[in-house]
């Protein structure tokens, strides 16, 4: 965190309203692409964006540590989109299915276009720990005790995941030649 | 080492997971094995296309400023609740109050006590000379407007902060 933020913290806290306005502006991207990351809903990690900042709006005042803001924004937007996602249907992609390469794939010349797709083919549980892993920064034991799962299946869900992640990009560049 | 057993440690190796001496060992495995290596390199690259995707990821122009609109929706509803909470508890302990000897009493010890200083500030004002009087009389006056004044402050500063667009 550097110091601007750290002191933004510390005037909202203060009570001002213009750096609310700041936090806003200035985390705004990055919740909404780590809910949309997790969710892969645009709709969804909108609603979510909305919740996470009255979440903060509401209960900043309890936080007592402002070099802590990070750590704790990251929480909430984890357990905000898990929330969402326990309420939704679990759709699970079987690994047979991930042999199909969809027309679409093929046609996208865009990088960015080419990992979205292969991370909406990932499984729900795949997709959600692998970016708390490589988006997040969270380590495997933490992971663990946000999933409520046992270390070694955050390990196996991981490896799996980037497995596949690499399985589907090289068949989704293969296509593109 | 064997190749499967490296391949299978492959992601903890590269997220830093492993104690010491494993991270040694699959170094070390990886020094010799071209394969390994490769898929080492791949893991990496994967990592930094993950969040160089996720980073250049558009975000709906508008999203901020609805935000902004939610939270100070928030806010109005907060103080609406808080002006409507004191209200309720106005009005339902009211007649309880209002029915109450407890307040009687009080009512009457007030203006009993008024009465009684009213008396003793005639007499007192009887005795005194007339300059002592007004002097008085002023001060009392001057003291009931700053008094007036720090209460008027009082209540600004408890005031709730409103978020502004």
């Amino acid at each position: 965190m550097t110091e601007f933020d750290i002191k933004l913290i510390e005037k909202i806290r203060a009570g001002d309203e213009q750096s609310f306005t700041v936090l806003v502006k200035c985390y705004t991207p990055y919740v909404y692409r780590t809910a949309f990351a997790l969710l892969q809903d645009q709709s969804e990690a909108e609603d979510v964006s909305q919740e996470v900042f009255l979440k903060i709006y509401r209960s900043i005042g309890q936080l007592s540590n402002p070099h802590a803001f990070h750590s704790w924004l990251n929480k909430i937007i984890t357990h905000t989109c898990l929330d969402r996602l326990k309420k939704q249907h679990p759709t699970p992609i079987a690994d047979s299915e991930l042999d199909i390469v969809s027309q679409e794939t093929s046609q996208q010349l865009d990088q960015h276009l080419l990992i979205r797709d292969a991370l909406q083919r990932l499984s729900s549980e795949y997709r959600e720990t692998l970016v708390l892993r490589e988006w997040q920064g969270y380590s495997y034991e933490e992971i663990a005790n946000i999933l409520g799962v046992p270390v070694g299946t955050v390990k196996s869900r991981i490896h799996t995941a980037r497995l596949q992640l690499r399985k589907i990009l090289s068949e989704g560049e293969r296509e593109k030649e | 080492m064997e190749c499967q057993e490296c391949l299978e440690r492959m992601s903890e190796y590269i997220d830093g997971e492993l104690c010491n001496f494993e991270h040694a060992e699959i170094k070390a495995h990886l020094i010799s094995c071209q394969n390994c290596q490769n898929v080492a390199r791949e893991f990496q690259m994967l990592q930094e296309r993950f969040q160089r995707s996720l980073e250049n990821s558009p975000v709906p122009i508008d999203l901020e400023q609805r935000i902004l609109i939610a939270v100070e929706k928030e806010q109005q509803k907060v103080s609406k609740q808080s002006v409507f909470t004191l209200i309720t508890l106005v009005l339902l302990g009211s007649p309880l109050l209002l029915l109450s000897p407890f307040l009687l009493r009080i009512v009457h010890l007030f203006y009993a006590t008024g009465y009684a200083f009213w008396r003793v500030k005639t007499v007192l004002l009887m005795l005194l000379p007339t300059t002592t009087s007004w002097g008085i009389g002023a001060t009392s006056f001057f003291l009931s407007v700053f008094g007036i004044y720090m209460i008027r402050a009082l209540l600004r500063g408890s005031r709730l902060k409103e978020v502004s667009l």
